[in-house]
């Protein structure tokens, strides 16, 4: 039933180089299968512990090919040195993060600029039509304009008829009481 | 002798002559743990070649706080494991090159070792490249599992296994 586990143990002792724990060698006694799975790991650890590699020597020419065989040797390997490409990589994410808040603070700048004129913006007719101000932003800003020209007329009204009635309070108040009109 | 550390440091800012010294220093090796798969000494050398060539473009990838060697033989396993998909071993080429040894006989260190690594080149290639990281290049099961990109309890299941195939295929060879 824990042959599974006995026989992860037996593998792990033979690794290690010591000889099967208690409690392993306890169920050796009782379990065949697993004493032979000792067996088997046991001589085939020794078996190549004592076969040491097959002594085959190499072209000693092969690593020369190797060099021969570099791909853009010149080329690839860098002029510059690791440390500095590091810094290249550097400068360039600046250079752009700079030039990206450069750009997003010209167009807050602008975006916070007070509204110009009618007038003003009718003199910008000559920018292309991108550059414009959009048409809805245009009314609304002619809208607020001819009223408060309207609200300048009907005060300069208001003060002439106040301006009138001081003048003339004293014969408005005769007429009154004669009964002319 | 400067560290290997080293060498990779300044391979990798440009300096061929360490490259080279990188080479001199592992092409043995590799070819030793290639040879004795793939059976052919001319395709061992151009997969030799082809793994240090992997290394050099993949050296700015190597993180250097680990150490150079089992990432070498990472990609000259990459390599072999390439190279047998495509083609099987050649097994006559390797038996004229080096003769088996007969039974009848008795068998020396160097046959037994002969016997053994024969039996081994059965086994997966993953079975095999671990078998030979640790049994000859004598690495732990740490240093074989980030060679491999394995996790540590998949190479001892590896190691395991690979033993127990092999036990198996010299029983069926006797």
């Amino acid at each position: 039933m824990f042959c599974k586990v006995y026989r992860w143990l037996i593998g792990c002792s033979v690794d290690d180089g010591r000889g099967p724990g208690r409690m392993t060698s306890a169920h050796m006694r009782n379990c065949q299968g697993c004493r032979r799975y000792y067996e088997v790991q046991f001589e085939a650890d020794r078996a190549l512990k004592k076969g040491r590699v097959p002594q085959e020597s190499a072209d000693p020419m092969g690593p020369r090919a190797v060099m021969r065989a570099l791909p853009g040797k010149d080329a690839a390997l860098r002029k510059q040195p690791a440390h500095l490409r590091g810094y290249r990589r550097w400068a360039i994410a600046s250079v752009f993060v700079i030039a990206s808040f450069s750009i997003a603070a010209l167009i807050f700048s602008r975006g916070l600029s007070p509204e110009p004129a009618p007038h003003e913006i009718t003199k910008q007719q000559d920018l292309p039509e991108f550059a414009l101000p959009s048409r809805s932003k245009i009314d609304d800003v002619m809208i607020r304009y001819s009223i408060e020209k309207e609200l300048e007329n009907l005060s300069s009204d208001i003060k002439s008829v106040a301006r009138f009635f001081a003048e003339h309070s004293d014969s408005l108040i005769l007429t009154e009481q004669t009964g002319e009109n | 002798m400067e560290p290997d550390k080293e060498l990779v440091e300044k391979a990798r800012c440009g300096s061929v002559a360490c490259f080279e010294e990188l080479v001199q220093r592992y092409y043995e090796d590799v070819f030793r743990f290639i040879v004795s798969r793939v059976g052919n000494r001319q395709d061992a050398e151009d997969i030799t070649q082809t793994a240090f060539l992997n290394v050099y473009k993949g050296i700015e990838s190597f993180d250097t706080r680990y150490s150079f060697k089992p990432w070498l033989f990472s990609i000259a396993h990459n390599s072999m494991v390439s190279y047998l998909r495509r083609k099987k071993p050649n097994e006559e080429f390797y038996d004229s090159c080096c003769p088996r040894p007969s039974h009848e006989k008795k068998v020396d260190d160097a046959d037994h070792a002969e016997l053994v690594w024969r039996a081994a080149r059965k086994l997966a290639p993953d079975q095999y490249s671990v078998l030979w990281m640790r049994y000859n290049e004598e690495m732990d099961n740490r240093t074989i599992a980030r060679a491999m990109n394995k996790s540590y309890a998949n190479v001892r299941v590896l190691v395991h296994r690979a033993r127990n195939n092999l036990s198996r295929i010299l029983n069926e060879e006797k």
